[in-house]
């Protein structure tokens, strides 16, 4: 994962920058630059550390007897409070069992993700204001905003709290404004700021881009990141390895066929039966056609609709994901599971020996996206 | 701290001074149910809507005075249901319950895990109730229990909580409601015995008072079993012992500000002292003087809804301008 991450940083930097990848034909200039996640505003821009993805959740899966990436999340990855929310629930609850193990800790989190924000300091301080910027009460991760807010020391802010003067980025407290050197923010790119992206958004901050630009404030993911965590070029991550850090790639992507591509959309007609179908902006489980789910006449529709915009879909496998042993309504039955750990980078990498485990409720289903109703469990990992 | 996060401090000290402010009053009414006459239990329900300055949804509840009608019996149960349980009332316990916690949820993480918890386990208690549960069982009770959810809460923060600015804004939020609250309900309490409509009333509802707001052994002690309004009234408003008198409030308030110390928006900040100085001066040196009492109070009440404002305006909602120290 930290071969990945690292691998992952170099890109967005480099097609924001150099763009080197492009040059070289790695990856093809439009399916980046016409990726809707690709941010103009970005391009030349200085970003701290050169690490654009400080805070990254890689969704695992595990196929056979080994793992496989399923889907990186380098915008505003969520779930880690639930990771240690459920530790806590375990510890309470299993006391023997847990003492039995050599469980690794996962609940020291929050003072990573505080080393890791603090590296960001564009003053390099020992010191720095750290906020977490939050959509506000009614975003359905407002607990896990709160949370990590509590954990790291941070205030947490939403935009109306913050304002920018003269390129800086200061925060209303009872003592007046008080400088900002670091945003962890919760808040989508298209929200960010009013004055370079959606114009009616009430979440952001008007000039935090100018000040993020100036180098005056770090900003954690920094916007424009989905840029790699596009579904579509999910399928050149194994490539970027290669590319950037001269090494094969340690952990294996689902194979992928890319829609845009005429004999992969071919490929994906022919087989619909076999395969699960994403668009490729999706997320949280969204506008899945799982084709063994659906009837003839079903898949015959999605055909039409697949051949009229291939650039938008993409096409995997679908996979035979592990299962574990679920309590469900009295019963012990099985259900699928991914594993979702948070790698944080800073000037180095960092994890803690654990992860969000996500649990597909339904019996039978494939998806375990908590807006979609999934469950999740207490992952152990245990020491040697 | 974030000015957001001490406004809502703020405003949960103020949303459960109100709870506990109604329910006090609410327990005095269901009293006098019991064994008052007609126009005494009338005039508590007057009291309570006026000095909490809002009226029932129920329209012939409204348009009383142009039925030639009386708030009685017969209308309590209505009457009660709008002070505890309607949430678009926003006196109501239930609603300023609600809004308090909602506030507190909101900055979890200003508060103490112990503050949060005693505050959700007193919401969860009310929330799925009705007033056809407390009704027939014992009403007086479950007011009861309400003041005693907040002064648990207030125990609970006292014991709990760092001893910054967090605890300065909420308790401010709580003692200015206090003080509001008191202002309006003297102010009624004070017109109506001047008026021809209540002149029957004996002496229940300002022995009442002082029952409610837990004067009445203090009152004892310097003035005997005998009730004086204008004694009951001094005391109220102007004892310095008092823990619920208005003076009381108004100088834990003026040392509160103190401890602030300068605010964001100077200008504000100053007029904010200046307001609870003449506050407090008003009170505690002009009133034992004054004539009319009803002009003090009406008087006292705008500054103190002026002292809110300039609060609001130098700590919380402060506009970036000059006067803002960056």
């Amino acid at each position: 994962m930290i071969q990945r991450i690292a691998a992952l940083n170099k890109f967005i930097v480099d097609v924001y920058g150099s763009a080197h990848i492009l040059a070289d034909g790695v990856i093809p200039i439009d399916h980046v630059r016409g990726c809707p996640q690709y941010r103009i505003e970005m391009q030349g821009v200085s970003i701290p550390l050169d690490v654009p993805v400080g805070i990254c959740g890689t969704d695992l899966v595990r196929v056979g007897e080994g793992f496989r990436v399923l889907e990186d999340n380098l915008r505003v990855p969520s779930g880690v409070s639930y990771m240690i929310a459920n530790r806590q629930a375990t510890k309470t609850n299993f006391r023997e069992l847990y003492r039995k193990y050599r469980v690794r800790d996962v609940e020291k989190y929050g003072t990573l993700l505080y080393e890791t924000l603090r590296e960001f300091d564009p003053n390099g301080s020992t010191d720095p204001c750290i906020v977490l910027l939050t959509p506000g009460v009614f975003n359905a991760a407002f607990y896990e905003h709160m949370f990590l807010a509590d954990e790291i020391g941070a205030e947490l802010v939403e935009g109306r709290d913050l304002l920018v003067n003269d390129g800086f980025v200061y925060m209303r407290t009872t003592s007046g404004l008080r400088k900002v050197d670091v945003i962890y923010r919760r808040v989508d790119d298209d929200f960010l700021d009013p004055l370079f992206y959606r114009r009616d958004s009430i979440l952001g901050v008007p000039g935090l881009m100018h000040a993020y630009r100036k180098g005056n404030v770090a900003l954690v993911n920094a916007p424009g990141t989905g840029i790699a965590d596009d579904k579509s070029i999910y399928a050149y991550v194994p490539d970027m390895i290669r590319y950037y850090l001269s090494e094969d790639p340690i952990l294996r992507n689902v194979e992928t066929y890319l829609c845009r591509e005429p004999e992969d959309l071919e490929y994906t007609l022919d087989n619909l039966e076999q395969l699960v179908v994403k668009p490729v902006g999706g997320s949280g489980g969204y506008g899945l056609f799982i084709g063994a789910d659906k009837t003839t006449a079903e898949r015959d529709e999605f055909s039409k609709q697949l051949r009229e915009d291939p650039e938008n879909y993409i096409a995997q496998p679908i996979l035979a994901i592990s299962r574990a042993p679920c309590w469900i309504e009295r019963n012990i039955e099985p259900r699928c599971v991914d594993l979702r750990p948070f790698i944080l980078t800073g000037k180095e990498s960092r994890l803690v020996g654990g992860a969000f485990c996500r649990i597909a409720l339904p019996r039978g289903s494939l998806v375990v996206n908590s807006s979609q109703g999934g469950g999740a469990k207490d992952l152990w990992v245990v020491k040697n | 701290m974030l000015a957001r996060s001490a406004h809502g401090l703020y405003w949960i000290g103020r949303y459960l001074k109100r709870v506990e402010h109604t329910s006090r009053l609410m327990e005095l009414q269901m009293n006098a149910l019991v064994d008052c006459t007609w126009d005494q239990i009338h005039f508590g329900w007057l009291r309570l809507f006026r000095h909490l300055k809002t009226a029932p949804h129920n329209e012939e509840l409204v348009n009383w005075e142009e039925h030639g009608d009386s708030w009685g019996l017969t209308d309590s149960f209505a009457l009660a249901d709008e002070l505890s349980f309607v949430m678009e009332n926003e006196s109501s316990i239930l609603s300023c319950f609600t809004m308090g916690r909602e506030n507190a949820r909101q900055m979890r993480h200003c508060i103490s895990s112990e503050m949060w918890i005693c505050l959700n386990k007193a919401y969860f208690e009310i929330r799925d109730l009705s007033i056809e549960d407390i009704w027939t069982k014992d009403p007086m009770q479950f007011y009861a229990n309400r003041v005693q959810d907040v002064n648990t809460f207030m125990g609970v923060c006292a014991a709990t909580l760092y001893r910054d600015e967090r605890w300065e804004f909420l308790q401010i939020g709580r003692l200015i409601e206090h003080a509001q609250l008191m202002l309006a309900l003297m102010s009624f309490q004070n017109k109506s015995t001047d008026s021809v409509e209540f002149e029957d009333l004996e002496h229940y509802d300002w022995w009442s008072l002082l029952h409610c707001f837990q004067a009445d052994e203090a009152y004892q002690h310097y003035f005997g079993a005998k009730i004086h309004p204008e004694h009951v009234m001094n005391m109220l408003v102007a004892d310095q012992l008092l823990p619920n008198s208005i003076d009381f409030s108004l100088n834990q308030i003026a040392d509160r500000l103190s401890a602030l110390g300068e605010a964001p928006a100077n200008r504000h900040g100053a007029m904010a002292n200046r307001f609870i100085g003449r506050l407090v001066a008003l009170v505690r040196f002009e009133w034992p003087d004054a004539e009319n009492k009803t002009r003090m109070l009406t008087l006292a009440e705008s500054l103190a809804l002026k002292l809110h404002e300039h609060i609001a305006a130098a700590w919380f909602n402060y506009e970036v301008d000059d006067s803002v120290r960056f």
